[in-house]
């Protein structure tokens, strides 16, 4: 029987050890918990383990020349370190401090609640804030002052829409997880490349885990890991080209609202694309905003006065402003024609100043320009010719090309929210209206207005494809990423440049139409005066609300194409007159640059450094 | 005729009361210990609770089901052969294809749940151990020799120690051992051979730092933890302040603040040093009290039975669930080197839950059938006084307890 004699003694051994175990562990926790509890105590909480965050520096951006566009200051952020509670009267006085509400500082403090490192209440706060917070500062206990990398624009609106602006991230965005790897209070890129190239630009955040008595200050440092900046973007962008073309732009946009040529002329979209790669080197929509307005937070009244433009400074128009092509689509009527073999290069077709078969549809301003061939068609921008030609081809191999020529998608540049305009369509039209296709929507088609809707970047590379000798280009601003100490990290790919299904000849009818355009007789005859012959053309697109918006569309040298320019006005008027000029200047100062003009008016080049 | 066990009748309500109040402990604690992490890296703070919950639903249908079948049927020949058999074979299946967490292959995952073999290997060894040891001292042979039976129940511990050790999971392969030692010791092993098996031991600790001096550092480590706070002792060290913290009243449920990234594992194995930071001293010395009396309550059954099996199960089942409970305790309090012991019920851990109730389980059942057959000697002996002069009656009263 184990119960019995000897085997009952071990099991009173075992007894008596688990006894003798409890009685250990009993004094282990007496000593523990009662004898040295306060030292305990005061080390999990006055003498505790903090952890601070180091916010990484965002990369620096360049332009294609190597000038910092885009680079980091030194500023501050208060944040509220990390308690069980919150005594209500320090929340009333930081959020005095701080301007911002009690709720707001609550909802901060709930939506971190399972982070053990100090919730930021505001950051990139301004110098004026830091002088009310450091006078408050001993009232304010468990608040602390971190020193982080501040974005700096530094030349303020220029290529705003482009290189976009950073913000805190917001609850909402949080919650979609449109982010990776964010905390509250985190900085993040909110539009242009600073949301696209968001995860490259923003780095890892490091961290440093330190001990700190009651009052916060530190003991003793245990553990740091360095924050890794963000990498830097090179851009195609040309910072020279960008400035100028501003200049040029609100000059002449001035220009046209002081001579009442078009007096609401304060929108405005350029676009200049290297036809040889696809290669950005400025884009601007105009009007804008500073961006270093949102990076302390926006006050309400800036915010207000971006929102409440009826000309929506926002809204970048390059990429993202869907217009009627007008004129400029000609090229895509032409295309569809001579691709079709339903006209000849000599052919003559006679403007009566209107379409016999809808003879409500007349040339603008009445003209009437007699028998035409192509090249005086296209050169004249007449549109009785392309009504013609439009009947000829019809309404699907104009769709055909014209989506060959890449209009309808986004072009698939390096930007955020690119829109895809559209392309007019028997199935377009009734599934807008939801009515049949008449010839006058053909004919509405063939000038580029009625349904097609444009934006000025597909219009670029439209225009790169027919100078360039029909290689569809996938245009592009970041031309390579590098490392924080300069070395290489990647080159972004892009799709291959295919051939489009355009005959040469085709294309180089077109050449010499627009060639002609440039020429005496020709929409935009002024051009002639260059030192290198430039192809154009000029375009005019309905605006039910008001006046007209005006197109060029220009590339140059017409022999070697360097340079691909297109610019629309807002409710400028007729393209010759209000954008034209725009791109004219353009390609001078860029000839200038090239060492084909003499360089001139050096005084006036100091610009900002 | 219950055996009166401080105010409550019979040792049986003494232990189902602790069950309960160790499981509800167990689950408000684990909540407490895991919703910061669970809310940040799962998405919802209830994930360990509500499986918790489950668990323990289960375990609970468990214990009702070893009950009711009694463990003879779970320490007969049959349902040895299967769990030994379901043991083996999750143990090499885990070496093999097992779900990889901190670089130990020690979960079988079925999707929604995982299991971890090695807790069933404990339960196995000591019902292997109770019947092999018991059977052999209920025929009279004593465990007091080297050969049989106590050679299968050593060949049996080591290789299940060295399948739990190559997963590899040191910490529980030398519970499995101990557990078998202390099985042998108290079946009556000779002291010259308890002697030689712990020369052994300590002859293999000795090797083993000599193997790999990583090991004599963690030992280092367990003696100053306060030399590499940051480093190798930072478990310790949090467990430590988080212990101390705590006081005599706590901080109060759910703030404690080591859960915020201070202390790792902790709704685990030191969910012990979360409860002691929110409930202080007087929550420790309660959930101690609870594990004294549920121990205790055990140690009444075992010495109430008359069957050797029973009596070496009672005293396994207080090794796994006890034992550990206090090595846990100690190892979270600095007084031993941390090793994945888990604390029964107050861990979070399915298959340690699991393990834990069915063990409880089987001591219960010991003590339904040891009131059987009380019940049966009592109506015999009643019978006997009844028919005094009966000398047959007599004789089979006698040998009543026998069989």
């Amino acid at each position: 029987m184990l119960t019995n004699g000897k085997n009952i003694k071990r099991l009173d051994v075992f007894f008596k050890i688990c006894v003798l175990f409890f009685l250990v562990l009993l004094g282990r926790l007496v000593y523990m918990q009662l004898l040295r509890g306060d030292y305990y105590s005061r080390q999990a909480d006055g003498n505790r383990l903090r952890q601070t965050k180091l916010v990484a520096a965002r990369g620096v951006i360049y332009d294609a020349h190597g000038k910092e566009l885009v680079n980091n200051s030194p500023g501050f952020a208060v944040a509220l370190q990390h308690q069980n509670s919150y005594p209500k009267e320090l929340l009333t006085k930081l959020g005095s401090v701080l301007n911002i509400s009690d709720e707001e500082i609550r909802q901060r403090i709930s939506e971190q609640q399972y982070y053990y490192e100090p919730v930021v209440m505001k950051s990139n706060i301004s110098p004026q804030m830091l002088t009310r917070f450091e006078e408050e500062r001993k009232n304010l206990p468990g608040v602390l002052l971190m020193v982080h990398p501040e974005r700096q624009y530094v030349y303020d609106n220029l290529a705003v829409h482009t290189i976009g602006y950073v913000g805190e991230v917001s609850p909402y965005e949080m919650s979609r997880q449109m982010y990776k790897d964010v905390t509250v209070g985190s900085i993040v890129g909110k539009s242009g490349l600073e949301k696209q190239y968001d995860s490259v630009l923003r780095g890892v955040d490091g961290f440093t885990v330190e001990e700190v008595d009651v009052t916060g200050s530190v003991v003793q440092n245990y553990d740091t890991v360095q924050p890794q900046p963000g990498k830097n973007l090179h851009l195609t962008l040309d910072y020279d080209m960008q400035t100028r073309i501003e200049e040029f732009t609100n000059k002449h946009l001035a220009y046209l609202r002081r001579s009442k040529k078009a007096p609401n002329a304060y929108a405005a979209a350029v676009v200049a694309i290297d036809p040889r790669s696809g290669a950005i080197k400025a884009m601007l929509s105009t009007p804008g905003y500073n961006p270093n307005l949102f990076v302390q937070g926006i006050s309400e009244k800036d915010w207000q006065k971006i929102n409440n433009d009826p000309y929506s400074p926002q809204l970048n128009r390059a990429i993202a402003g869907e217009y009627p092509p007008g004129s400029t689509f000609k090229i895509v009527t032409g295309s569809a024609a001579f691709e079709l073999g339903k006209v000849k290069l000599n052919e003559k077709i006679l403007d009566r100043g209107y379409h016999p078969l809808v003879p409500t549809m007349r040339n603008a301003d009445g003209e009437v320009l007699g028998w035409l061939n192509f090249i005086q068609g296209l050169a004249m921008s007449d549109n009785v010719y392309f009504y013609e030609l439009g009947y000829r081809a019809g309404i699907d191999a104009i769709a055909k090309y014209a989506k060959i020529y890449g209009f309808g998608s986004p072009t698939g540049i390096d930007l955020p929210d690119e829109t895809s305009g559209l392309v007019a369509s028997k199935e377009v039209k009734k599934k807008i209206w939801n009515e049949g296709w008449r010839l006058g929507d053909t004919f509405n088609a063939a000038i580029g207005q009625g349904f097609n809707l444009a934006t000025p970047l597909q219009l670029a590379v439209m225009l790169s494809s027919v100078a360039n000798g029909g290689m569809h280009l996938q245009p592009y601003l970041v031309s390579k990423i590098t490392y924080a100490d300069g070395s290489l990290y990647q080159i972004p790919k892009h799709s291959e440049p295919k051939h489009i299904d355009v005959s040469q000849r085709t294309l180089d009818y077109m050449r010499q139409g627009m060639s002609a355009t440039t020429k005496q007789g020709g929409t935009a005859a002024y051009f002639r005066t260059l030192p290198k012959a430039i192809a154009g053309k000029t375009g005019t697109a309905e605006n039910s609300h008001g006046r007209d918006h005006g197109l060029f569309v220009a590339y140059g040298p017409v022999e070697d194409p360097e340079l691909c320019v297109v610019c629309i006005v807002e409710q400028g008027g007729y393209g010759s007159v209000s954008a034209g000029p725009i791109v004219y200047q353009v390609f001078e100062e860029y000839f200038r640059e090239r060492g084909w003009l003499p360089k001139k008016r050096l005084s006036d080049k100091s610009g900002k450094n | 005729m219950g055996e009166k066990l401080l105010c409550f009748d019979n040792p049986k309500n003494v232990v189902y009361i602790c069950l309960a109040v160790l499981m509800t402990v167990g689950g408000i604690n684990i909540y407490s210990a895991s919703f910061v992490y669970a809310g940040r890296e799962l998405g919802s703070t209830l994930h360990f609770f509500g499986r918790y919950i489950f668990f323990a639903a289960f375990s609970i249908l468990c214990l009702v089901i070893v009950r009711k079948f009694g463990y003879k049927v779970f320490l007969g020949r049959n349902f040895l052969l299967l769990f030994g058999g379901f043991v083996i074979f999750s143990l090499l299946f885990v070496y093999c294809f097992g779900e990889q967490i901190n670089s130990a292959r020690r979960w079988i995952n079925f999707g929604v749940v995982s299991m971890q073999p090695s807790e069933f290997a404990k339960l196995f060894v000591v019902m292997f151990c109770s019947r092999f040891l018991g059977e052999n001292i209920a025929k009279g042979r004593s465990a007091n020799y080297f050969y049989t039976p106590a050679l299968p129940c050593v060949v049996m511990a080591l290789f299940l120690s060295v399948l739990v050790y190559v997963e590899p999971d040191a910490g529980t392969a030398i519970i499995i051992a101990f557990l078998a030692f202390l099985m042998l010791f108290v079946s009556g092993l000779r002291w010259v051979q308890t002697g030689i098996i712990v020369g052994v031991a300590i002859l293999a600790v000795v090797g083993a730092i000599l193997l790999a001096p990583y090991r004599l550092a963690r030992f280092q480590i367990w003696l100053n933890p306060w030399s590499d706070p940051t480093g190798a002792g930072y478990q310790t060290v949090q467990s430590l302040i988080a212990i101390g913290s705590g006081q005599l009243t706590g901080m109060g449920w759910g703030t404690g603040a080591s859960k915020f990234f201070f202390l790792p594992e902790l709704h685990t194995d030191f969910a012990f040093a979360i409860f002691c930071q929110e409930t202080g001293f007087l929550g420790a010395m309660l959930l101690i009290f609870v594990f004294v009396m549920l121990g205790y309550a055990l140690w009444v059954i075992m010495r109430r039975c008359k069957d050797s099996v029973g009596v070496l199960l009672v005293s396994g089942v207080i090794m796994l669930v006890i034992g550990q409970g206090v090595a846990n305790m100690a190892m979270v309090c600095g007084l031993i080197p941390v090793s994945g012991i888990p604390l029964s019920f107050i861990s979070y851990g399915g298959s340690n839950l699991l393990v834990s109730t069915v063990a409880v389980g089987l001591a219960l059942s010991v003590y339904a059938e040891e009131r059987e057959r009380e019940k049966r000697a009592a109506w015999h002996e009643k019978m006997a006084a009844e028919s005094r002069d009966s000398r047959r009656m007599q004789w089979r009263v006698i040998d009543g307890g026998k069989r």
